[in-house]
């Protein structure tokens, strides 16, 4: 089921493009990475708004939090009530994300057994491959005859990890500008949990990828470094990320410490975006 | 609290992803991993096997050791290519980047050949001058036999995965370049290519991983565009092709009593051809992919049989198929071995199924020798007749 829905048709998408884009294996890549996007911006969207949405009802949040943190029940009713007033879904953000897992999981099988690069890499993909191709594919390349694909380029074998470590440190640097350009400043200071979570997984989330993709082949990283690319171009188009996201500033003026995503110092009362230090 | 599960559900997304991505979850425990398959050479008198780290020369009356090489396991090196045999020397080409010859009385090391990185996946062939050997760079050497000179090289446009066929003065090579290369044993000139550049077949033409068999002036050989060739090797003319449903790896195999050619693709269709038309005789349907190419012998019961090794995880994996009308001759087999499932460290459970089976079938007297590349043994020996398991080899145990 996962082969005949998800592997069989990217691998033969992503032959074909190879095939009709001059053999080569990276322009292939990009197109079908840009498709794949496509397919998903329904999904990132809602994830986004859902995103934006549950940063402007947090200051509501913090206040319900604080002002019942002795009854839990209490709380607890009364947050369900502001995600409802304000239409949210409390798992909106998270939703999508898991969504998108199998593609990506899908995605990087269906690099890595295009790239055959041994016998038995070989012969897997050979189980994959549409033959013959019916009638009215006629005019599409054929993938058998295309095989096996080019993986050397620049370089680069892409069925292979990068051997001078620059495509996993553009994955970590992508991923992270990414994050960094769509996730708003937290409100929270340097004492908050929830801000100080967001600030670890800003960090460890870009360095968790970069790690993957040292082991694993370099076609993947590719993936993810446009993947990444194609997300802030379009965050940027929909206004979804700013100047103010990265440097963490209300006018978006560069700042060292909210572009490395640490705590900022507390501002006096009633003048700062955070109510975490407006203690009740 | 729902604040928690915010948290929690990436985490757990992110642990699912790294598994799926990193290959924790497994549903074999081989400990003979890698790229390929173990090679098998059977002589008069030993086998022979590449498997993993070592090759090995096995007195098969006593299923024992005769010798290893290297005697202590190198394990920047991989064994993959059926050993090459004659009279005095071993021949093995390494998965790293380095041919070697042996002595085949001891398993001594006479010298080694090193390419510019480039791995071998077929045999060398041993000439009486030279020695012969393809790499994935592309690239064809012929070596000194004495001495490990390099006699000439020649190079094609992508990787060599086969084995070179010797014949006649001719050294014919197969390339994933999508051709075939006829060049002049002693000098490496290149006598003609096949198809030829500029030719209607030649954008059609897809990779070639097998080695050509050849009989009475005609190549026999299968491609990855689905087809099977007979060439003319003096007119370069293609007598007849025969269409698969999928790619062809295997060598078919040339039967000279029945004047039939008994090939396989990676369907699991195998299938006798007429040598001289092309016409399909049948058709069986070996429900794996058969990559190995077939053997052939004559029965105690006077019948005369072709045999492939299927890979396949599910149900019988060897069949010894009637020449005449591709029917068994005797019940098909299942080779098992027990199998461990993993998921990250841990075992989850232990059954038997058959093993998946690449490697062809090798015949040693009145044995069937059956390469398997995922279970602790690397050759399971069963008699040709009754096929039932005789012995076992294990080149880990070693």
């Amino acid at each position: 089921m996962w082969n005949t829905l998800i592997i069989d048709p990217l691998v033969n998408l992503l032959i074909w493009f190879y095939g009709l884009f001059g053999d080569n294996y990276i322009i292939a890549l990009l197109v079908l990475t840009v498709l794949i996007r496509l397919l998903v911006f329904p999904l990132t969207w809602r994830q986004q708004k859902s995103t934006t949405s549950m940063q402007e009802i947090q200051p509501q949040l913090k206040e319900i939090q604080e002002k019942y943190k002795s009854d839990p029940e209490t709380q607890q009713k009364k947050t369900m009530e502001l995600y409802r007033e304000a239409g949210v879904n409390p798992l909106g953000g998270c939703l999508p994300t898991l969504i998108q897992f199998p593609i990506l999981i899908g995605l990087y099988q269906t690099i890595t057994r295009s790239l055959a690069a041994s016998p038995l890499q070989l012969i897997e993909l050979s189980q994959h491959i549409y033959h013959p191709l019916p009638e009215a594919l006629a005019w599409l390349p054929n993938p058998s005859a295309l095989i096996p694909l080019n993986s050397h380029v620049w370089w680069l074998n892409l069925a292979a990890p990068d051997p001078i470590y620059v495509l996993p440190i553009l994955v970590v640097l992508t991923t992270w500008l990414q994050q960094k350009l769509m996730t708003p400043p937290s409100s929270g200071g340097a004492q908050d949990q929830a801000a100080a979570m967001s600030r670890s997984m800003q960090v460890t989330m870009p360095l968790f990828i970069g790690y993957i993709s040292l082991t694993l082949p370099s076609g993947l990283s590719i993936y993810w470094v446009v993947s990444n690319i194609i997300g802030i171009v379009t965050y940027t188009a929909m206004g979804r990320s700013s100047l103010k996201n990265l440097f963490g500033t209300e006018d978006g003026s560069f700042s060292l410490t909210g572009l490395l995503g640490l705590p900022q110092p507390e501002e006096p009362k009633g003048k700062g975006r955070g109510r975490s230090s407006a203690k009740k | 609290m729902i604040r928690t599960n915010r948290y929690w559900l990436p985490g757990i997304a992110l642990f699912v992803l790294a598994v799926s991505l990193t290959g924790c979850a497994s549903s074999q425990a081989s400990r003979f991993t890698g790229s390929s398959w173990p090679g098998i050479t059977a002589t008069d008198d030993a086998i022979y096997l590449a498997a993993g780290a070592q090759v090995f020369a096995i007195d098969p009356e006593i299923n024992s050791e005769l010798w290893v090489y290297p005697s202590e396991a190198d394990r920047t090196r991989t064994f993959y290519a059926a050993p090459a045999v004659d009279d005095d020397i071993v021949v093995v080409t390494d998965y790293t980047d380095m041919l070697h010859v042996l002595n085949r009385a001891n398993g001594s090391l006479r010298w080694t050949f090193e390419t510019d990185n480039a791995r071998f996946i077929g045999s060398a062939v041993i000439g009486d001058e030279m020695i012969y050997a393809g790499a994935v760079n592309g690239v064809v050497y012929a070596l000194d036999r004495e001495e490990g000179s390099t006699a000439w090289t020649f190079a094609t446009e992508r990787d060599i995965w086969s084995t070179p066929l010797l014949d006649d003065g001719t050294l014919y090579v197969t390339s994933l370049d999508r051709h075939l290369y006829a060049l002049d044993a002693a000098t490496g000139d290149l006598q003609w290519q096949f198809p030829a550049n500029g030719t209607e077949l030649d954008p059609e033409m897809g990779a070639i991983v097998g080695t050509p068999s050849t009989n009475d002036g005609v190549l026999y050989f299968g491609s990855f565009n689905n087809h099977v060739y007979a060439l003319d090797i003096e007119t370069r003319d293609i007598l007849w092709s025969y269409e698969t449903e999928n790619w062809v790896w295997s060598s078919p195999t040339f039967d000279e009593e029945t004047g039939r050619l008994v090939g396989a693709d990676l369907d699991g269709n195998v299938f006798a051809l007429d040598a001289s038309t092309g016409e399909e005789q049948w058709v069986f349907d070996a429900r794996g992919p058969v990559v190995g190419a077939p053997i052939l012998f004559d029965r105690e019961d006077g019948q005369r049989v072709a045999v492939v090794s299927v890979g396949t995880a599910e149900g019988d994996n060897v069949h010894v198929l009637n020449i005449e009308d591709g029917t068994k001759a005797v019940s098909s087999v299942s080779v098992e071995a027990e199998f461990t499932s993993k998921f990250l460290f841990f075992n989850t459970n232990t059954s038997n199924r058959s093993v998946v089976i690449y490697a062809p079938p090798v015949l040693y007297g009145d044995l069937l020798l059956i390469g398997d590349h995922q279970s602790t043994y690397q050759i399971h020996a069963l008699d040709r007749e009754t096929m039932l398991e005789r012995w076992t080899f294990s080149s880990v145990d070693s």
